[in-house]
């Protein structure tokens, strides 16, 4: 009888535990880490910034993990821009990362979308992965 | 005498250009935040660190633009959700706030806050809605900065909350935003 009762307890312990987990996994699940993702789309940052230009509107880009190599043309503390093209925004990791004018490098980032205001396309979440 | 004219005209239209450049104020990573958050519920908070605005200090018109899908949350069901559902960020990826402040003198701004009255229209989901706030703008070295807070209503704009998350979400939204204008 005492054995019966251990295991209903067992059983019912570890079912709610299972539940609990994976309810907690489906409620808050991890955040995308960008930098871990496959690259979707690899183009340089004239062919994304036209991309927005035509019908298509950039759509298939949107959200997606790009790769993209091409000169800083400005830069300050925490963004780049890449061939008067594309702004990126660092992750806080590349924050401090040596950058110069004219200086060609590659970034891997989250495409954000269009901005009208500045004629650049967003870029965010985005690693340099090669100088 | 023609000539003359030509050089005139062109030289005005230099001066012109020149003067425009100067009065531009460019902010490229400002910060827009939104709150709906209901007490002991979880927090509905979101916030977006690359939004653009520009500020023309001749005509003191001021224009920005958040890209929807920039916005991030803690929990990534939610942005999920705010995208998908309620924002419809793939059919309307942009918000955006063109408006006038007034009397404000540029030259004059000093570390000391001064409060700025702001008219617009922001618009988002397709739908515009007029937007009266002030900022409390100040100049640090070459840097302005506007700082600022406006309420809104998801039925200004038709979104639709659902019943069933009704009682977890704010009827007004607080919006802070920051920016940081530097001359162009």
């Amino acid at each position: 009888m005492k054995t019966r009762f251990t295991y209903i307890i067992v059983t019912t312990t570890i079912i709610a535990g299972a539940l609990a987990y994976f309810g907690y996994q489906y409620m808050f699940p991890e955040q995308r880490n960008i930098l871990e993702e496959e690259v979707a789309f690899t183009l340089p940052p004239e062919s994304l910034n036209e991309a927005f230009q035509a019908d298509t509107q950039g759509l298939d880009y949107i959200d997606q993990v790009v790769q993209t190599t091409g000169k800083v043309t400005e830069f300050d503390s925490g963004w780049i821009v890449l061939d008067n093209h594309i702004q990126a925004n660092l992750l806080p990791s590349n924050i401090d990362a040596p950058l110069s004018k004219d200086m060609e490098i590659t970034i891997k980032g989250r495409c954000v979308g269009y901005d009208e205001l500045l004629e650049l396309v967003k870029v965010d979440q985005a690693t340099i992965i090669l100088y | 005498m023609k000539i003359q004219n030509t050089f005139f005209v062109l030289a005005l239209m230099l001066a012109q250009s020149f003067v425009s450049a100067q009065d531009k104020y460019v902010d490229k990573n400002g910060q827009v935040t939104f709150e709906a958050s209901e007490k002991l519920f979880e927090e509905v908070k979101a916030t977006n660190s690359s939004v653009t605005a520009i500020f023309d200090s001749g005509t003191l018109e001021i224009a920005s633009l958040a890209l929807v899908k920039g916005f991030t949350f803690k929990n990534s069901l939610m942005e999920e959700h705010f995208n998908e559902n309620y924002i419809e960020s793939e059919t309307y990826p942009k918000a955006t706030f063109k408006g006038n402040l007034k009397d404000l003198d540029v030259s004059s701004l000093s570390e000391e806050t001064t409060k700025v009255p702001v008219a617009g229209t922001l618009e988002l989901h397709g739908k515009g809605k007029q937007v009266n706030t002030e900022l409390d703008v100040k100049r640090v070295g070459d840097i302005i900065e506007m700082p600022g807070n406006f309420v809104v209503a998801p039925e200004d704009f038709d979104i639709e909350i659902p019943k069933i998350v009704a009682n977890k979400i704010a009827k007004q939204v607080q919006v802070a935003l920051h920016f940081k204008f530097q001359k162009r």
